[in-house]
């Protein structure tokens, strides 16, 4: 017994530098990330500024009922969920088809600049895009309408007041801003193959589109796995920028653009209900960690050393 | 011995002199101050100034300026309401006076108000009730000229060149014969400028009941004292609105892709791309005197309604409150009293210092001191209208001296809506408020603009406003405003 306390305690002053290097990690985590978990009461409370959060009256359901009581509230859950779930979808296959693209490209110069050059929708913000998609859209300067369509012989369209073209537009500008970011994390797993692999493929006579298949799939299937299940947590949130600024918030376009965010945004903006906001974020997070357990559960039945808990 | 209760007693003595100082220590109280262009670097010499004229007054307050960036004001002042970091500041650009009485931000006045705050109460009259959430009192509106009508304003350099007489214009009518003209002769122009998403016209004549969007109004008339809510959306104002703004839009009297205006209507008119736009205030020659200089040309404004009306709304945006967890209450209530009738001290706080920041004219009015503008000066030049009362102060040339009689004497002659010191309390049907503004966002500017098929977007529209409780809203304001109208 002496022993093995003993030891256990040679090896934590062996590595006390690395458990100290670990403490401004886990207060960060604790003030950053678990802290803000006592504010969830807030959703069932009617907050009061004088009283404070813990003081604060209980108020039961009362701050979600809104979220339910507008006609529209079909239309923003299926806003939410549904182009969420073509993102996942469309993102990844994009993503993973540029990864192996970009991973086939022989020079290693080429292969560098064109890392850095699909990055760089990634870091423009989404004012600035709104801007950009604007300058495109535009119904009198617009250069879509103005260059494009009276070249072609159509007639301009009304971009901004048409709400059924905002489901393409949307998806598209969102897969344009993120296809790079997440295919560098899935050039990096296969960058990470090992070369044998191929080597041996190569010798049995498999072809380039054989060894995609055989190999480098497989071994993406742990990264995809993970970063689906990310992305499911967080299919009950938008990106507010894509949904708000790049539509210019038009009204007529509500049907296509508006998700709960947006609509928690606009519900919100006159009253600064605070107890009425934690209830918006509180549904979101908790169905969003409840869809990553289920999910993965699926995935453990399934597979079970690909699950991630 | 002897030396020991000597020294005892000396320190008794010097503890005793340390208590003494402290309770003459004046209470330091924090006022929230915006700025906007201007950095307001002279802060600390003009609430030196003030604190100055605080002690020579024999006031035992000192006062410190928490200057708030415009952007992130609501977000800072909604903060600073949670620790009691501030005694005293404008909700502009904040949540209404009854909900943040509702969360319980605010402190109550009617006793401190009673006790320190009599040139408060003189001064406001009347208009002090429109601060007052369910009979209890929660600050004071700053004075202004309280009542709006709707204004269209328009360069004058274009109107003189043809012939436009401004006084000519009394209504929307004879305003679009106006503009036809100006369009003739100006065809790319555009003849009235909207704001950031759509919105090109307040809607003039109508009391909102304590919602940012009609749902649920007063239509005001003159001699009338008819308490019933109604549905502004399915009013004729409101149809007759929709109607001129079809024979606007195909007078191709709007902007190109009006719903995607990233500034304010009036900028438009500052840069030439447009004639002229609507704006609110309570007669024509404030506007002129208010908008001129952020236009930077010269303008005219005609009242195209027949008559400047006092709402509750448009008095209460801008009231000075103290926060609920303020320690120092009274003293800021003092200090507001004092912003309300003290002339030197409002000017302070207005205009800066004499000799510093602005000289007196031999016109009574005030200008730059030398060698300054409106971005080089310590002290921004045009928060005026910020503090409590600037009608105490010097109006800034080319204002004349007694501009601000005619504010005052505008609050006296204009039309009062019967539910004037009436607000409303959301908290009941505030899911339904909720749901009907997003619908109000979604329609009301593309009905306006004439954009798309009108028809059947304004049948949607009142369908779906149904669907989300307008009819409930109405009823809550029916039932508030018949109690309130019975105490009165």
């Amino acid at each position: 017994m002496g022993t093995v306390k003993k030891e256990r305690r040679r090896q934590i002053i062996k590595h006390l530098p690395l458990y100290i290097m670990m403490i401004p990690g886990l207060v960060y985590m604790a003030i950053n990330n678990y802290l803000p978990l006592a504010g969830l009461q807030l959703a069932f409370k009617k907050f009061k500024y004088v009283l404070g959060i813990w003081e604060s009256p209980w108020n039961g359901l009362k701050n979600f009922t809104y979220l339910f009581k507008t006609g529209d509230a079909w239309v923003i859950m299926r806003n939410t969920l549904g182009y969420n779930l073509v993102f996942i979808l469309l993102g990844t296959l994009l993503a993973i088809m540029v990864a192996i693209l970009l991973s086939e490209v022989p020079r290693k110069r080429l292969q560098q600049s064109y890392q850095t050059v699909i990055l760089i929708p990634h870091l423009i913000s989404y004012v600035i895009v709104s801007y950009i998609v604007y300058a495109l859209l535009g119904e009198s300067n617009g250069m879509v309408n103005n260059s494009i369509m009276k070249a072609l012989g159509l007639s301009p369209v009304a971009w901004y007041t048409e709400a059924k073209y905002w489901p393409f537009i949307i998806t598209l500008i969102h897969l344009w801003k993120t296809f790079g970011y997440s295919s560098i994390i899935y050039y990096a797993t296969i960058v990470g193959i090992d070369k044998s692999f191929y080597e041996a493929a190569v010798m049995d006579g498999a072809g380039v589109w054989k060894q995609i298949r055989y190999i480098t799939l497989p071994m993406l299937k742990p990264v995809i796995i993970t970063l689906t299940l990310l992305a499911v947590g967080r299919i009950f949130y938008s990106d507010f920028g894509l949904f708000y600024q790049v539509p210019m918030n038009t009204g007529l376009l509500y049907n296509a653009t508006n998700t709960i965010d947006t609509y928690v945004y606009r519900g919100l903006l006159e009253t600064n209900d605070i107890g009425r906001a934690s209830a918006a974020g509180f549904i979101q997070s908790i169905l969003g960690f409840l869809l990553v357990l289920g999910t993965n559960t699926a995935v453990r039945m399934i597979e079970k050393e690909q699950a991630l808990f | 011995m002897k030396k020991t209760l000597a020294l005892f007693l000396s320190l008794i003595l010097l503890l005793s002199g340390i208590s003494f100082a402290a309770a003459e220590e004046p209470v330091t109280i924090h006022v929230a101050y915006m700025l906007t262009m201007n950095p307001a670097e002279g802060r600390q010499e003009v609430q030196d100034a003030v604190n100055e004229l605080l002690a020579q007054k024999g006031m035992n307050i000192k006062v410190e300026f928490v200057c708030i960036d415009f952007a992130s004001w609501s977000t800072q002042i909604n903060l600073m309401l949670t620790d009691g970091s501030i005694d005293l500041f404008n909700a502009c650009f904040m949540p209404s006076l009854s909900v943040l009485a509702d969360n319980g931000s605010l402190a109550p006045m009617d006793d401190l108000y009673a006790q320190y705050g009599q040139g408060i109460l003189e001064t406001l009259d009347e208009y002090i009730d429109c601060a007052r959430v369910d009979g209890v009192l929660y600050g004071a509106p700053k004075l202004n000229a309280f009542s709006t009508a709707l204004m269209y304003l328009m360069r004058k350099d274009i109107a003189d060149e043809l012939g436009i007489d401004p006084e000519s214009i009394t209504d929307l009518n004879t305003l679009t014969e106006a503009l036809k003209i100006v369009k003739a002769a100006y065809p790319d122009m555009t003849m009235i400028s909207n704001g950031n998403g759509g919105a090109y016209m307040d809607f003039s004549g109508v009391d909102f009941l304590g919602t940012e969007d009609p749902l649920g109004c007063l239509i005001l008339e003159e001699g009338s004292t008819d308490l019933t809510v109604q549905n502004y959306y399915t009013s004729d104002a409101f149809k007759e609105l929709l109607a001129y703004g079809k024979l606007w839009s195909e007078l191709g009297f709007f902007m190109k892709d009006p719903l995607n205006a990233q500034d304010g209507s009036m900028a438009y008119v500052s840069n030439g791309l447009a004639f002229g736009s609507f704006v609110s205030y309570s007669d024509e020659e404030t506007t002129v005197s208010v908008q001129q200089k952020s236009v930077g040309k010269e303008i005219y404004a005609s009242q195209v309604t027949p008559q400047a009306w006092a709402t509750t709304n448009n008095v209460s945006g801008m009231t000075w409150c103290v926060p609920a967890l303020s320690k120092n209450q009274e003293a800021a209530v003092q200090f507001l009293n004092e912003l309300f009738t003290d002339a030197a001290l409002s000017n302070l706080v207005c205009n800066g210092i004499e000799n510093v920041h602005y000289v007196l004219t031999d016109e009574g009015n005030i200008t730059f001191a030398e060698g300054l503008d409106p971005m080089s000066t310590s002290w921004p030049s045009g928060m005026g209208t910020f503090w409590p009362n600037i009608c105490i102060t010097h109006p800034w040339s080319p204002d004349p001296a007694d501009v601000y009689d005619n504010w005052l004497a505008s609050n006296e002659t204009c039309g009062k809506s019967p539910a004037l010191g009436f607000t409303f309390s959301a908290e009941d049907v505030a899911d339904e408020v909720s749901a009907c503004a997003m619908v109000v966002d979604k329609y009301v500017s593309a009905l306006m603009l004439n954009i798309g098929d009108t028809d059947a977007l304004y049948a949607s529209f009142l369908s779906e406003l149904e669907v989300s409780g307008i009819d409930d809203i109405i009823a809550a304001k029916q039932a508030q405003l018949d109690a309130w109208a019975a105490i009165q």
